[in-house]
């Protein structure tokens, strides 16, 4: 792909997402190239209608709530159980027709039917470029609505629902960027073409990438390796791949940064007590100068001003950063940004599991949602990421995983397992140009 | 240390397993070569007396009838969790003083003080060699009666309850085998000197390991992968790193063996409805020669019968004794030798995690069954944590999701994984501590 560029001058495609969580968005704004660095929110953009911005509140305020409930105990999960139904993901084996539209479905079709989106349709038609929507909603609505140009969707998770998949499967012509092949068959079963699905990898940040050659990649991963495995055992056991992957120079780390950990809420900002937890638990590593721990608040300010509470009564002074932007866009940019010399990613199995695949070890807290679930399988059989320990005693179980060379391994596995190109490869799928990058293997 | 080749004939040490599961003596028949071959079971051995037999049958019979009991809804839960509840592992963190001993503990010295054992060690106290027990029950035993000779205790999980160290552990002559470092590390919480305690990894049969290196173990490894990566998608990630520990990373066209599946059930047989599952599922593949099963039965001739008439009535009678194996042995040592033997053209192994997660370490990919107690609870993150093994999914899809895994290339980067990561050596680790002798082989990382 030498000859391929891909800092794109012009814009080639919409690229819509969501504002409702983070993952329809994080995945939109890595793609922000093919739209010359413009996101449609289909929520919020301007000129939409009052309607649609009152159907689209509903759906975000039940969003936020489920996740919230989901973080209550025994309420949550008795509360949860009905919308868990909804969204259910039904067991992938046997392998069997799944077509059949459910509930959560036929009730966006139903909101599509009575106009939403349409405005967006009408005011996207005017320059038809092919659309790629982060969300199944919007493109639902580009194909009931009638849009011209091509409708692309790209899924935000590593197995989904049959929400995701248009009523008449079969039929559509919405075509799917795959972030797995578990996802790829698994919409297969929804009923979606074989020619309509296309395995790309999830569309991760450019700037973390270095192109084909990961040249990004590489350099923060070697600085990386050596924060998280100080005792070179994983050096020890895999010193030649290491060198023949990230360069001879590999072969002795060399400290750039203090160890550091970031941790990450997600949009509705539920589990924002892990971090308190994690704070209490770091608190002497953090007086002492042996870790660094970065808090991601997103855009809420409530979850900030909650740190920044717990800072106070921890009275810790140093050590802890934030990242938070009242702008989606600034969020994600801080974040990417923050990821360069980030050593362990904490974060619930959502969007970011497939992070994984810039060499990030990832520690889950609990996942929210069965989609979630589903990423936390994939994530371990990667080998990319482990479940949270008692977080009220990280300060021993995270330096014991890191004395193992155990993360570094995780880190290794995300990058060598999980596909780390998807928005090159989507890139060169709407340029309509051969990509020159490895096909990905159909990987469970 | 070409050294570790010989077979030792004459006796070095006393080798003590018990009759209870098959754990305590899978890793006695790995380091047999220490006792001449000549194992003795502590609850079944030539003049036990009676009182002994008894103490010892009790506590057997509760466990296998306990574990018989596993499957049944309810009850069988409520009984183990009872069960359990004595031999429970407490949670790691945060470190702590975990050496108070446990009700199950005192009951054990209860017994001893009251002569359990006493004749053992006094017969044992004729020729004071060291002690190599893979129970900690002998240990106790032999440390309560004033052993004379080193007294050696193999630990067979991954990680282990209280009951496993001493009554007084900081007064106590016993020294530990710890099969990881989590259980080196559990132990010193228990109250273990840490001068006592020496990391050997799980004692695994030295004819699947070829010394030092580990010849016939990369053979088999090699031949393991070419079987389980069809679509070569690991071999063409790992290829550097398999080259420069293997020597080659290209299958040869001719295959070694079929793809083979090991299927070993638990010495209670609570799992023989699985290995039915197993076999209903495959039948189609089996009939296809696409895959060969082996339903180990160990020495329990009607768990075998009962695999037998399941094979017939599932249509797969012809195939007994081609693609679908279904031995049965005498005693555990014919078990354990022709079990061993079969492991070299065994590509996956499907077991609950027991003591058996350890066989990763040989370059097996282990499919896990649930867990039962604890201990292989823990054994399963272990085994997890190693990346070697992963729990099975629906048994009776599993003729999907098997094939879907090994055609990702999945199953072999666990072969992969288990090799690379799990301690492989134990067996001559614990041989050399044992006789004394400086060992060659690298010390093992305290990996957690």
């Amino acid at each position: 792909m030498a000859e391929h560029r891909h800092s794109i001058k012009t814009p080639i495609a919409h690229v819509i997402d969501v504002d409702m969580g983070y993952g329809h968005s994080r995945a939109a704004y890595a793609l922000k190239d093919l739209s010359g660095g413009v996101v449609t929110t289909s929520n919020n953009y301007p000129g939409i209608p009052a309607s649609d911005r009152k159907t689209w509140k509903e759906m975000r305020e039940l969003y936020e709530a489920m996740s919230r409930l989901h973080t209550t105990p025994i309420v949550g999960g008795i509360l949860f159980a009905p919308i868990a139904k909804i969204e259910e993901i039904p067991k992938f084996y046997p392998r069997r027709d799944l077509s059949k539209a459910n509930f959560a479905l036929r009730q966006a079709y139903r909101m599509i039917h009575n106009g939403l989106g349409k405005h967006l349709v009408r005011t996207l038609e005017v320059n038809p470029l092919p659309v790629i929507c982060t969300h199944p909603v919007p493109a639902f609505a580009m194909e009931v609505h009638g849009y011209p140009g091509d409708i692309w969707c790209v899924p935000t998770d590593a197995d989904v629902a049959r929400a995701w998949v248009p009523m008449d499967s079969k039929q559509s012509r919405i075509k799917y960027l795959c972030a797995n092949g578990r996802l790829m068959e698994r919409l297969a079963l929804y009923g979606v073409r074989e020619n309509q699905l296309h395995l790309t990898g999830f569309p991760l940040p450019k700037e973390l990438i270095g192109g084909e050659r990961s040249t990004v990649i590489r350099h923060d991963l070697l600085a990386r390796l050596c924060n998280l495995d100080p005792n070179e055992l994983f050096l020890d056991r895999h010193r030649k791949t290491i060198a023949a992957t990230l360069g001879a120079s590999a072969c002795s780390y060399r400290k750039s940064h203090i160890l550091t950990i970031l941790y990450a809420v997600g949009g509705a900002g539920a589990q924002r007590g892990v971090g308190r937890e994690i704070l209490k638990s770091m608190a002497m590593r953090l007086k002492r100068g042996e870790v660094k721990i970065r808090l991601s608040a997103g855009t809420r300010s409530d979850v900030l001003r909650y740190y920044q509470q717990t800072l106070k009564e921890l009275n810790i002074k140093h050590g802890v950063e934030f990242i938070f932007s009242h702008d989606r866009a600034e969020y994600f940019a801080q974040f990417n940004h923050a990821l360069h010399d980030t050593d362990i990613l904490w974060t619930k199995p959502s969007e970011l599991a497939f992070y994984t695949a810039l060499g990030l070890p990832i520690i889950m807290s609990n996942p929210l949602g069965v989609q979630e679930q589903f990423n936390a399988t994939w994530l371990k059989y990667v080998g990319g990421g482990v479940m949270q320990d008692d977080v009220r005693y990280a300060n021993e179980w995270i330096f014991d995983w890191i004395a193992s060379g155990g993360l570094a391994r995780a880190a290794w596995n995300g990058l060598v397992e999980a596909p780390t190109h998807g928005t090159y490869r989507i890139e060169d799928l709407l340029l309509g140009r051969e990509t020159s990058l490895v096909q990905l293997p159909s990987i469970v | 240390m070409a050294y570790h080749h010989q077979q030792h004939h004459r006796k070095m040490a006393h080798v003590i397993d018990v009759n209870m599961g098959y754990g305590h003596a899978r890793a006695a028949y790995a380091i047999r070569d220490l006792a001449g071959h000549d194992i003795v079971t502590a609850n079944d051995y030539r003049g036990i007396p009676t009182s002994d037999r008894k103490f010892w049958e009790e506590g057997r019979k509760i466990y296998e009838a306990i574990s018989r009991l596993k499957p049944i809804p309810i009850i069988g839960d409520l009984m183990f969790g009872i069960m359990d509840e004595f031999q429970e592992i407490p949670p790691f963190y945060p470190r702590r003083d975990l050496s108070k001993p446990s009700l199950q503990l005192r009951q054990v010295y209860r017994m001893i003080k009251k002569g359990w054992g006493k004749h053992l060690i006094e017969k044992l106290r004729e020729d004071p060699l060291p002690i190599v027990t893979t129970f900690f029950t002998v240990a106790f035993m032999a440390d309560y009666y004033g052993y004379p000779g080193e007294i050696y205790c193999v630990t067979t999980d991954t990680d282990i309850a209280r009951h496993w160290a001493p009554l007084d552990p900081k007064n106590s002559k016993i020294k530990y085998f710890a099969a990881n470092g989590r259980c080196k590390e559990r132990l010193q919480l228990y109250g273990v000197p840490e001068n006592q305690i020496f990391l050997t990894g799980f004692p695994l049969p030295k004819d699947l390991i070829g010394g030092y290196p580990e010849k016939v173990l990369q053979a088999d490894l090699m031949g393991r992968i070419c079987n389980l990566d069809p679509n070569g998608i690991f071999l063409s990630r790992y290829a550097k790193t398999i080259r420069a520990a293997l020597g080659a990373a290209k299958c040869v066209p001719k295959k070694t063996h079929p793809l083979t599946l090991s299927f070993s059930v638990g010495g209670a047989g609570a799992q023989r409805k699985l290995g039915v599952d197993v076999m209903t599922s495959l039948a189609h593949d089996i009939r296809q020669h696409r895959i060969r099963l082996a339903l180990f039965a160990g020495i329990r001739k009607n768990v075998a019968d009962y695999y037998i008439e399941s094979a017939k009535e599932l249509g797969l009678g012809k195939e007994i004794g081609k693609s679908l194996l279904i031995p049965v042995y005498k005693d555990r040592a014919e078990y354990f030798e022709a079990f061993n033997a079969f492991l070299h053209e065994t590509d996956i192994v499907m077991t609950k995690p027991s003591e058996m997660s350890f066989y990763t370490a040989l370059g097996v990919p282990i499919i896990m069954a649930p867990p039962i107690g604890s201990q292989e609870q823990f054994n399963a993150v272990w085994l997890q944590y190693i990346g070697g093994g992963v729990p099975m999914s629906d048994p009776r899809y599993m003729n999907e999701w098997l094939f879907d895994w090994i055609n990702s290339g999945g199953v072999a980067r666990m072969a992969w994984n288990g090799y690379v990561e799990a301690p492989t050596h134990g067996a001559y680790r614990i041989e050399d501590i044992v006789l004394g002798r400086k060992s060659e082989i690298h010390p093992l990382p305290l990996i957690v």
